[in-house]
């Protein structure tokens, strides 16, 4: 063994290692980068969970029992509607998580000693949200129960008139759209749009940096062929192939599986239309800016990653600090997990993902237009 | 119009790199043209100027006829191009690789059909239709390659080192096919560190850093500088120029 060879082999591979940028974020950057968001996302503790309230007896002890249940910080009133129907649509289409319908005589119950119901109603697409949900509702009305009572016994005692028997808030928790609390129901679509993602990504980048490295570009340079024609051409085999990959992963999901799919298929597949056409020029993107095949793996793995965590494939955006969800929002797949889980879990459409829609419909087209510049650029 | 290439002080500058440096010729049609000069000195980005890839810092350049920066479309169409690397789609068979090209220059389905069979038959490919391109020997491959750069009968072709890496017996075959076309009609613009095949060439150019040292028949420029071979006259020419600074 020589000292001097192996120093020879050990200082190349270090210049090496120092010239290939890519390698070196790989290295140092992307583990910092993964360990701050996963740091900050990477929480099951669900709290401030949107609640949507309804109250149809609108009188002091009902109004105490939403300022109590926001004092939990478990959740918080941002909407108040007037009807049931509506605390519905508003789980239905995201904005709450949790809804809760105070009846009429709510107040007169409790102050004739009797059981006053509350509906709660809880989004239960997401099992970690409703087992937190459902825990903490219930804790909440018990706890309620036994001030309400407290204040009661003090009254009676001092007045020493009124009926006495327990009031109580009989809180009826029900679970909205996965009453069983499968977990495949949650990781199925979401598992669905991460394959996609990368897979589709992948396959186009590879199919373009493939022509690069065996000179393919270079001789179609010389033809009259144009720039949008050059990336319809690669975007649309890719569209196809992206729909009938998806169609089989959704299959397999749903009959192997036993993914909940209460929705409309071709609704889905219309929507999710958008999120292929994202991904793939996602990949023509990557191979604009990768040199090989093997630099566009690089750069997928470190796109991979992230989507794994802020996308609200594992840990739920909700419990997320408004940065890291905020990152979150910047990547399409969020979107398609939402859309996904929508349909097929809540059997929501159209009407009620619309924002989501366009917002996914808009991160895709700014992905193609981006590669169509860059790719420009080469010609 | 005899002139096929006509390049009027034609420069090319990366920052502050001149790549070509105020160059001007003509070649007219139907020849051999050998567009010579070490590595890096600035053959690559002639041709790139020259096929309308790269606009030229300044200067212009008219292939038959048109204009590279303002016809761009044009000069496409009726140029053909081969380089080393031959850029073949080698999981394409020769029928499909013939077939992409030929639509990729918009030619008709009956068109297609008929200078594929043309093509074919041109490189010696018959029987080999269904073969993968990547299946084919080198020398197969090189003249698939010049079938798929001739299908759309340009009137001029680069030929980027055609030969390099290729067996001699290859070669001299395909130097028989270069000629035949030549007597079509067809301009050649070749670029080659072979200096027999220099030798063969009815017109040279000589690039050295960026600027011409040299143009005109190889027997006119071997005469003027009293140079036995091509080789001795490119040393000499080198050695002016370093002496000059």
């Amino acid at each position: 063994m020589s000292l001097r060879r192996l120093n020879a082999i050990a200082i190349k591979e270090f210049i090496e290692f120092g010239r290939d940028r890519l390698s070196v974020a790989l290295a140092f950057g992307l583990p910092v980068f993964l360990l701050v968001i996963i740091g900050y996302a990477a929480t099951f503790d669900v709290d401030h969970l949107r609640m949507a309230v309804c109250d149809m007896s609108c009188t002091d002890e009902s109004r105490q029992l939403i300022a109590f249940f926001e004092q939990s910080e478990y959740f918080i009133p941002v909407y108040y509607t007037g009807s049931y129907a509506e605390v519905v649509h508003l789980i239905d289409c995201g904005k709450a998580r949790v809804g809760m319908i105070i009846e009429p005589g709510y107040s007169e119950n409790l102050h004739s000693g009797k059981s006053a119901q509350v509906h709660f109603l809880i989004d239960g697409q997401d099992p970690v949200i409703a087992k937190t949900a459902l825990s903490t509702c219930q804790v909440l009305a018990i706890a309620r129960s036994v001030q309400i009572n407290y204040d009661r016994l003090g009254k009676t005692i001092s007045s020493g008139i009124g009926p006495f028997g327990a009031a109580y808030v009989d809180l009826r928790p029900q679970l909205l759209y996965n009453p069983e609390g499968k977990s495949s129901n949650l990781f199925i679509p979401g598992l669905i749009g991460l394959i996609l993602q990368n897979i589709l990504t992948m396959l186009t980048s590879f199919a373009m940096l493939r022509e690069t490295e065996r000179g393919n570009f270079e001789q179609l340079l010389i033809t009259p062929v144009k720039p949008l024609e050059m990336v319809l051409g690669k975007l649309i085999p890719y569209l196809f192939i992206g729909m009938g990959e998806y169609l089989l992963v959704l299959l397999v999901g749903v009959y192997w599986f036993e993914a909940k799919m209460v929705g409309d298929m071709v609704t889905m597949f219309v929507m999710c239309f958008f999120f292929i056409l994202g991904s793939v020029g996602l990949g023509l993107l990557v191979s604009t800016i990768a040199k090989t095949q093997l630099q566009a793996i690089e750069i997928v793995v470190c796109i991979l990653l992230p989507s794994l965590v802020l996308s609200g494939f594992v840990f739920p955006r909700d419990a997320q600090p408004g940065w890291i969800s905020f990152m979150g929002s910047a990547l399409p797949v969020t979107y398609f997990i939402e859309i996904n889980r929508g349909i097929m879990v809540k059997g929501i459409g159209y009407a009620e993902l619309v924002r989501e829609i366009a917002i996914l419909a808009a991160q895709s087209l700014v992905i193609v237009l981006l590669a169509t510049l860059r790719l420009r650029k080469q010609f | 119009m005899t002139e096929v290439i006509k390049v009027e002080n034609l420069t090319l500058r990366y920052g502050n790199y001149t790549a070509v440096n105020n160059i001007s010729f003509t070649v007219p049609k139907g020849i051999i043209f050998g567009y010579l000069g070490p590595n890096g000195s600035g053959k690559t980005s002639t041709i790139r100027m020259l096929c309308g890839i790269r606009p030229p810092t300044s200067g212009s350049a008219y292939i038959l006829g048109y204009n590279i920066a303002t016809h761009k479309q044009m000069v496409k169409q009726n140029i053909g191009y081969m380089s080393q690397k031959f850029s073949l789609y080698e999981d394409l068979t020769v029928n499909e690789n013939l077939s992409f090209f030929a639509r990729i220059y918009s030619l008709s389905p009956k068109e297609e059909n008929c200078r594929k069979q043309e093509m074919i038959k041109f490189g010696q490919l018959e029987g080999r239709e269904k073969v993968l391109a990547g299946n084919l020997s080198g020398g197969l491959k090189q003249r698939l390659a010049l079938g798929c750069a001739l299908i759309h009968r340009p009137k001029l072709l680069y030929l980027d080192e055609p030969t390099a890496g290729v067996d001699p017996l290859s070669r001299k075959v395909f130097w028989d096919i270069i000629k035949h076309l030549t007597t079509q009609g067809v301009t050649i613009f070749l670029t080659t560190h072979y200096m027999d095949e220099a030798d063969g060439c009815d017109l040279l150019a000589f690039m050295y850093r960026g600027n011409m040292e040299a143009f005109g028949p190889p027997a006119e420029l071997k005469q003027q500088k009293d140079a036995g071979s091509l080789e001795a006259l490119f040393i000499k020419l080198v050695e002016e120029r370093e002496r000059k600074g």
